[in-house]
């Protein structure tokens, strides 16, 4: 399927085509996160057809920080550590105001889990590996070339008329999944709005090759000596790559900052006369947007097509993976029966939720790293004046909030008494077993953990005890001598418990496959 | 026998907002909005409160309007 030039090939027709076929699920987007859903529902044993109207994986870098978070799905897609060990692992961010280091941070302060705060690794290489994954899984039917031009809804079904070289053909199911990026031909063709900010300023997004060793960390400069009055970002990737962005200011000539020696100029101002190749360039200007709901009847949106943030933050590629997490769980339910559809409209509710968290985050880190002239301006250079004196004032410098798991809200049962870090609504935290790590051993059930005590057996569910250990003390017991925790299946906490009844814990169950616990 | 460094009986506030008046004098207007910009960053970081900071912010702009409502008068 994919030839030695990385270039897919066109495998025909399908059979079923000559009539109507019809599927379970269709997803649209071969991206990170359409493949990640494909993937994640095969976890589940649903079948899905996967179309794409490209012929090769993404040739630019485009998304490249993968958060915890992400690493922890990628695991569960059996991605995980390849991702890790081609990836650049990175936890460490330094700010600079003008020629001076204002401060440095670290991401995961604390040791024990399995995956690093960030690693940084090309889009192409994330969907190179999904891709490799998803072409050996027989609940998946990829097929590229392919292209939707064509959609109505009826009540129970989705009907799409797909173009091909060799022509087009008709396709029917029961659910479609929209993750064909942030211009979404889908949503374009359902007529759906896509509301939200646009930011004036413009940002130079370069990547390059070069062979020098700067250590595997973030910088990032407010007002560089060697880029006048703007920002900067630097981010190294695997192979010798680097990302640069380089604000330009409001209304730049495109035409002009494109032009290759002004570009290699730009560039040597950051990284001085060492040899370098150009990689990739484009000029961009922010967008925080979304649409008003995700859910449409029979077509749900996930990713870039549902919401759209400022990259600095890296809220875009792993927000939509969190998106897959939250949603494909609940799709596999209801496809098997096992659920209302009902419970879609709380993937919706979460992940709504999700991205105006992401997209209140990422305005404020482009208001203060782009302030409007006056009151904003005078605001945001007394932070930098100020954090450059005093350590206080450290926390309020942005230059982006890097991307963590939405706590979502929950109704779920809680004992205060338990640890903030994994009350209900938030993801379990990893913490190191004797032979594995936690994570790895929750499957596509809900999971009934036991700490200091024997996990009560509920139909439907898996129990895990574990024993007590410094990092089960610091993130699940807190002071208590034991707990009970509900794990849905993507791994969120439903409720919790230092003692409780048997039937609380039943009735806990239930409520995972109703609402959002 | 020590010497005393005399206290004037000030009342609390009078001298804060003499120590207010004080920092603010032979300051150009750019240079006055500079120091309300980073004692209001200084005072934010103190205070720590995001509901108490939240709650002067509305007792100071209710105080504004209520100034302009009488200036138009």
């Amino acid at each position: 399927m994919i030839n030695t030039k990385g270039l897919f090939e066109f495998s025909g027709l399908p059979r079923l085509a000559i009539r109507e076929a019809r599927e379970k699920v269709v997803i649209v987007g071969a991206g990170p996160v359409g493949l990640a859903a494909a993937l994640e529902l095969a976890n589940h044993g649903i079948r899905s057809v996967v179309v794409d109207k490209k012929n090769s994986i993404a040739r630019e870098s485009r998304a490249i920080c993968w958060s915890k978070r992400s690493l922890e799905i990628f695991d569960r897609l059996g991605i995980g550590d390849k991702a890790v060990d081609k990836g650049v692992t990175w936890k460490v961010g330094r700010t600079y105001y003008r020629d001076q280091e204002l401060f440095s941070f670290d991401l995961l302060p604390e040791e024990g889990h399995k995956y690093p705060a960030f690693v940084n690794l090309q889009q192409y290489y994330v969907e190179e590996y999904l891709l490799e994954k998803a072409a050996q899984n027989k609940f998946i039917d990829l097929r590229f070339f392919t292209s939707v031009i064509d959609i109505s809804q009826q009540l129970d079904t989705v009907k799409l008329e797909l173009e091909t070289p060799a022509g087009n053909y008709f396709l029917k199911s029961d659910w479609l999944i929209a993750c064909d990026g942030v211009r979404s031909p889908v949503r374009k063709m359902l007529n759906l709005e896509f509301e939200g900010e646009f930011f004036e300023e413009s940002f130079l997004i370069v990547d390059i090759e070069m062979k020098v060793d700067f250590p595997s960390e973030r910088r990032f400069w407010f007002e560089p000596v060697f880029h006048d009055g703007q920002s900067a970002l630097l981010h190294k990737q695997p192979d010798n790559m680097y990302r640069i962005d380089l604000q330009l200011g409001s209304n730049p000539d495109p035409e002009y900052e494109g032009k290759p020696e002004i570009v290699i100029s730009r560039i040597e101002n950051v990284v001085g006369s060492r040899d370098f190749h150009i990689n990739w360039v484009s000029i961009y200007k922010f967008q925080c947007r979304r649409m008003d709901k995700f859910l449409h009847n029979r077509v749900i949106f996930a990713g870039d097509s549902a919401h759209v943030v400022s990259p600095f933050g890296a809220r875009g590629g792993n927000g939509g993976l969190q998106d897959v997490d939250s949603l494909c769980w609940r799709l596999a339910a209801v496809i098997k029966g096992e659920a209302n559809s009902k419970i879609l409209s709380s993937y919706n509710s979460e992940r709504v939720f999700a991205a105006d968290e992401n997209i209140a985050n990422s305005t404020l880190t482009t208001k203060f790293m782009t302030p409007a002239d006056g009151w904003e301006r005078v605001m945001r250079d007394q932070v930098l004046q100020l954090a450059s004196k005093s350590n206080s004032v450290r926390s309020w410098v942005n230059s982006g909030r890097l991307s963590v798991p939405c706590v979502y809200p929950s109704h779920g049962s809680d004992d205060p008494d338990l640890p903030v870090v994994s009350r209900p609504g938030a993801v379990s935290p990893d913490v190191p077993q004797p032979q594995s790590w936690l994570l790895e051993n929750f499957g596509v059930r809900p999971t009934i953990l036991g700490i200091g005590c024997t996990p009560p057996q509920v139909a439907g569910c898996r129990s895990i005890e574990i024993e007590d250990s410094e990092y089960v003390r610091l993130r699940y017991l807190g002071n208590s001598n034991q707990a009970i925790y509900l794990l849905r299946p993507d791994q969120v906490v439903a409720a919790r418990w230092a003692t409780t009844k048997p039937n609380n814990l039943e009735r806990a169950v239930s409520n995972i496959w109703k609402t959002s616990q | 026998m020590k010497c005393h460094q005399p206290i004037h009986n000030l009342g609390q506030f009078d001298q804060i907002y003499n120590d207010l008046l004080e920092a603010y004098e032979g300051l150009s207007l750019d240079q006055q909005q500079q120091l309300s910009a980073a004692l209001l960053i200084c005072l934010c970081n103190r205070i720590a409160d995001p509901e108490e900071i939240r709650q002067s912010i509305d007792e100071a702009k209710a105080s504004l309007c209520y100034s302009n409502k009488l200036h138009i008068k």
